[in-house]
């Protein structure tokens, strides 16, 4: 999208990239609702909420979900900054920062709700609208670098293409064509990872309470250090070329 | 009546029952319907609302529930969500969970779901005063 091929992410890294935002993406929406009683990766239900509170006259409330809202697009607003003005000088670095800002808020609000939540409203709203920009920011970059194939944070899109995608899969020529198949195949696993990931948050939570969040940033780092490899590795190869033709 | 102010001062101070209403129910007919005294004390046993009829919410998390019935109850209480979610802590460890559906400086309806008798969602309506 942003003309270098270096940053449109092919099958193979949309397939892992998916797979690990998906499966975090699931967690911190499940203990999200278990800790706090409120979703925070996906923003479909809070705009209804919104006009629900608003039609109530509940200010407080509405002004409270508007500033969710406003955070989760905050979150995509700004990993699409990154992406747009890094594209072609430093797209590696631009995924790096976008990716250790998402797992420090991950880690932050895992150590603070282990070690010093008490509990008050004001609390939990503020830990939500972290995350909620944390999850803007996964979405914001994972739809940015796969050209808008995959969101991974909510799965109200992905169940749309798949519902697409599978009725043009009743056709040939669309079950022979590889770039609709590998797209499905995406999809699904995005979407097995999703539930994946919040079925063991559940299980997880049990024992570890808020550190799974501290869980789900080390997953999300993981993808950092793959792309602080690879950038090593393009910047090695670009000295090696210019030395070559010098 | 529209509130702009946080949940948790609106919640504090002395509210009062003054209804125990079935919100939605399975059966048909009985939706709408005042539940009985002793539907509530079937529905509420084990609660700490069971047989509580004035409630004092404090500012520092704490809450006690009495009647003329039995001794005041002593529970933690916490907000969660937008402040739609009131969550009570027994010192036993036991929560119980109540869904805000309106709070202002004078009226409070809570709803909870029972599986006792009839499946359906009770509805607590309080006044603040006294």
């Amino acid at each position: 999208m942003w003309g270098n091929e270096q940053i449109t992410a092919g099958t193979e890294e949309q397939l892992k990239l998916g797979l690990i935002t998906g499966f975090s993406a699931g967690m911190v929406n499940v203990v999200s609702v278990i800790a706090f009683f409120s979703f925070t990766s996906n923003i479909t239900g809070h705009y209804a909420i919104l006009a629900e509170e608003i039609s109530k006259g509940n200010w407080y409330q509405a002004a409270v979900v508007l500033v969710w809202i406003g955070a989760f697009f905050g979150g995509n607003f700004c990993s699409s900054m990154f992406l747009t003005h890094m594209a072609r000088t430093h797209s590696y670095l631009a995924h790096i920062i976008i990716l250790i800002t998402e797992m420090l808020i991950l880690v932050a609000v895992g150590i603070y709700g282990h070690f010093f939540y008490s509990e008050t409203l004001s609390e939990t709203e503020v830990l939500a609208t972290l995350l909620l920009f944390a999850m803007g920011l996964q979405n914001g970059f994972t739809a940015g670098i796969s050209n808008f194939s995959i969101k991974t944070t909510h799965l109200t899109g992905l169940t749309t293409d798949l519902g697409v995608l599978l009725a043009m899969f009743t056709r040939r020529e669309h079950r022979e064509n590889e770039e609709l198949r590998n797209k499905a195949m995406i999809l699904l696993i995005v979407g097995a990872a999703y539930i994946s990931g919040g079925i063991s948050a559940g299980l997880l939570y049990t024992k570890w309470q808020f550190l799974v969040f501290v869980f789900a940033g080390i997953l999300i780092c993981s993808r950092a250090v793959y792309y602080a490899l690879r950038l090593r590795v393009w910047r090695a190869v670009s000295r090696r070329r210019a030395v070559d033709l010098c | 009546m529209v509130s702009a102010e946080s949940p948790e001062k609106l919640l504090v101070g002395n509210w009062k029952e003054t209804d125990w209403i079935y919100e939605k129910v399975e059966r048909s007919g009985e939706a709408g319907t005042s539940v009985s005294e002793s539907l509530k004390q079937e529905i509420t046993s084990g609660m700490v609302i069971h047989q509580a009829e004035n409630w004092k919410f404090y500012t520092d998390g704490t809450a006690i529930f009495q009647s003329s019935a039995k001794e005041p109850t002593l529970v933690n209480w916490t907000l969660k969500g937008r402040g739609h979610i009131l969550i009570l802590h027994h010192e036993d460890g036991r929560e119980e969970h109540y869904h805000i559906r309106q709070l202002n400086s004078s009226d409070m309806e809570l709803h909870f779901e029972s599986d006792l008798q009839v499946k359906g969602i009770v509805k607590i309506v309080l006044k603040k005063g006294g």
